[in-house]
């Protein structure tokens, strides 16, 4: 496939690092010649300079044969003008674009009509939803459900005190006889790994279990981590996200207080929003924090517009006794540093993007496709065709690479995690967890 | 709550012997009744249907067979050594079994229930505690063991 990429900041990059990855044939469009070069000495990818909003550019960057164009610059207006020309001009088979307000939204959706391989990504919305899923879990850093919720893949940082520190993953089916709860991917001193037979749990550990949701309460209690005392939510930031975030929670009658440093902006959320407490002040002040009952909150998310200023709210927060902090981070410099602080998830509203379009991207059985941290580990819900080696013969006797774990299959009605000895049956479908540098290898599994 | 504190000298009993899984959680929870108010023949069937979901034998030598029992105050955890090893059905992965640790547990104390396991399987892991257990002469030996276990694993 032959994929453009216009814009080569952080989500463009990453997209065309990925795309690339996968086997296809990228190009990258980026206006300026600094980041040009710069993405030349960083990334195997072709780059081409210019502005690519613009036709010519667009030409020389091979639009004419290209099966996949994605908008992907800083400004909705760019990314606009190239998803339009590349849709209506060109009729570029898919196309994608970002687009943070809601407004240029309508307007894209009205020009291409109800097209289902032309597709508007609005980070902040991913944010919201991100943090909305991740909020019924405490503790939790991601959580994606798989076969229709019946089963979730929930990521947490294992903690000195968790009684999971120096368990051995083959206690879990003693633990856990009943439902599924395995680990399907651990990251320890930064590398990822897809876990094999005695491999052992311990203490700053980043660990993805692959839970029955009527176990959750159970693995959380003995990661150590609790709902707050109060069914509540603290917002620190009235931006865009704060507010769609508040909204949703005032629909699921959660109660909200909103913390906004600018008068005018608490004003206008205060008049905006219905039961949401509005307070005038500043999110990094711990004694407002404190009087407002941030110990006493379920979650507690900072999402203004200065994303240090939003991990030393959470940390704040955290300190004070808040069950479960979100921190709204885009830069992976600085979510990287904060990863062993206590914050419980940071949400990157770009590289949540990237996963969208990631999604889109992929094609084939691959029903659905969930990006997990850090790009590195991936889990993908398949179904699996007549024609697929794993039906073959036991999982034992497949010799799938390391890297490569079919973590459970849907069989009937049920979610059954597979042993050695099982074997897949044609058109069943399984949830196959891999690590990123096996992720091309998935499609031949899949298939042949 | 601490593996040791759940730990109770008269419910180590030593010196059994069985000819099988079942037989062997039978002559336990007979010891058992025989030491506290347990019903036998209840300890006996919770024990067994738990092990039909999938044998709770961890290797070496070691089972921890637990199940929640109606109408319990408090966690109770009893341990039995059978001295001829106990073929629990599991050969194909384990070797006989010859030391239980038991944990019945109040069906609302399902995160305690989960972390006493958790202790038990994280403690077994300790080569030394292992062999104490099958080679101490009495209870105090048995207790002290693991408590020094426990600590070495920061419990």
């Amino acid at each position: 496939m032959k994929v453009i990429v216009v814009g080569g900041g952080l989500v463009g990059s990453t997209l065309a690092e990925r795309i690339a990855s996968d086997g296809h044939d990228v190009v990258l469009v980026e206006q300026s010649r600094a980041l040009v070069s710069e993405l030349n000495d960083r990334f195997d990818v072709q780059v081409v300079c210019g502005n690519g909003a613009t036709v010519p550019v667009l030409e020389e960057a091979g639009i004419a044969t290209c099966d996949m164009l994605l908008a992907t610059t800083d400004s909705d207006e760019v990314n606009m003008v190239v998803a339009l020309v590349g849709s209506e001009i060109f009729r570029v088979p898919k196309v994608i674009t970002r687009l943070r307000h809601s407004g240029h939204e309508v307007g894209f959706r009205r020009i291409v009509g109800d097209n289902a391989q032309r597709v508007a990504i609005n980070p902040e919305h991913a944010a919201v939803e991100k943090i909305l899923s991740l909020m019924p879990v405490p503790g939790a850093v991601d959580v994606v459900p798989f076969f229709e919720g019946q089963l979730v893949i929930a990521g947490f940082l294992v903690r000195p005190k968790s009684e999971f520190n120096g368990l051995l993953l083959s206690h879990l089916r003693l633990l856990f006889p009943g439902n599924p709860v395995l680990v399907v991917a651990m990251r320890r001193d930064g590398e990822w790994r897809v876990p094999h037979g005695e491999d052992e749990i311990r203490a700053g550990d980043l660990v993805y279990f692959a839970v029955d949701p009527v176990e959750l309460d159970n693995v959380m209690a003995l990661l150590g981590h609790r709902h707050g005392k109060e069914r509540r939510v603290m917002i620190a930031g009235a931006t865009r996200i704060g507010i769609q975030l508040a909204h949703r929670l005032e629909d699921q009658k959660v109660p909200v207080t909103l913390v906004e440093p600018g008068r005018a902006e608490a004003e206008s959320a205060a008049a905006e929003l219905e039961s949401t407490t509005v307070i005038h002040g500043s999110p990094t002040d711990r004694e407002l924090l404190g009087e407002e009952g941030a110990d006493a909150v379920d979650g507690f998310v900072a999402c203004t517009d200065n994303h240090e200023e939003n991990v030393v709210a959470c940390l704040l927060a955290r300190k004070l006794g808040a069950a479960h902090t979100f921190a709204l981070v885009d830069n992976p410099a600085l979510a990287s540093l904060i990863a062993d602080l206590g914050i419980d998830a940071v949400i990157s509203p770009r590289l949540l993007s990237v996963g969208v379009a990631l999604h889109f991207a992929r094609t084939g059985n691959v029903k659905r496709v969930a990006a997990l941290l850090d790009d590195a580990v991936e889990a993908f819900e398949a179904v699996v065709p007549g024609t697929s080696r794993l039906v073959q013969s036991p999982l034992a006797q497949l010799g799938l690479p390391r890297g490569i774990l079919v973590a459970a299959v849907q069989r009937g009605d049920r979610i059954i995690v597979p042993g050695g000895a099982d074997r897949i049956q044609p058109g069943e479908r399984v949830l196959i967890v891999t690590t990123a540098a096996m992720t091309s290898r998935i499609d031949d599994i899949l298939e042949r | 709550m601490k593996i040791c504190d759940a730990i109770r000298p008269e419910l180590v009993f030593l010196g059994l012997s069985a000819g099988n899984a079942h037989e062997a959680i039978e002559v336990m929870a007979g010891e058992l009744a025989a030491s506290s108010k347990l019903d036998a023949a209840m300890v006996e069937s919770a024990l067994i249907e738990r092990e039909q979901l999938g044998s709770t034998s961890v290797g070496n030598g070691f089972a921890i067979p637990h199940c929640k029992l109606a109408n319990l105050g408090e966690i109770v955890v009893a341990l039995a050594r059978f001295e001829a090893g106990v073929d629990f059905g599991d050969n194909a992965n384990h070797e006989p079994v010859s030391f239980f640790f038991a944990v019945l547990s109040p069906p609302d104390q399902p995160a305690e229930h989960l972390q006493v396991l958790s202790q038990i399987a994280r403690i077994l892991k300790n080569a030394d505690l292992r062999k104490e257990l099958i080679e101490a002469a009495d209870v105090p030996s048995i207790t002290r063991a693991i408590e020094s276990a426990a600590q070495q694993e920061g419990l």
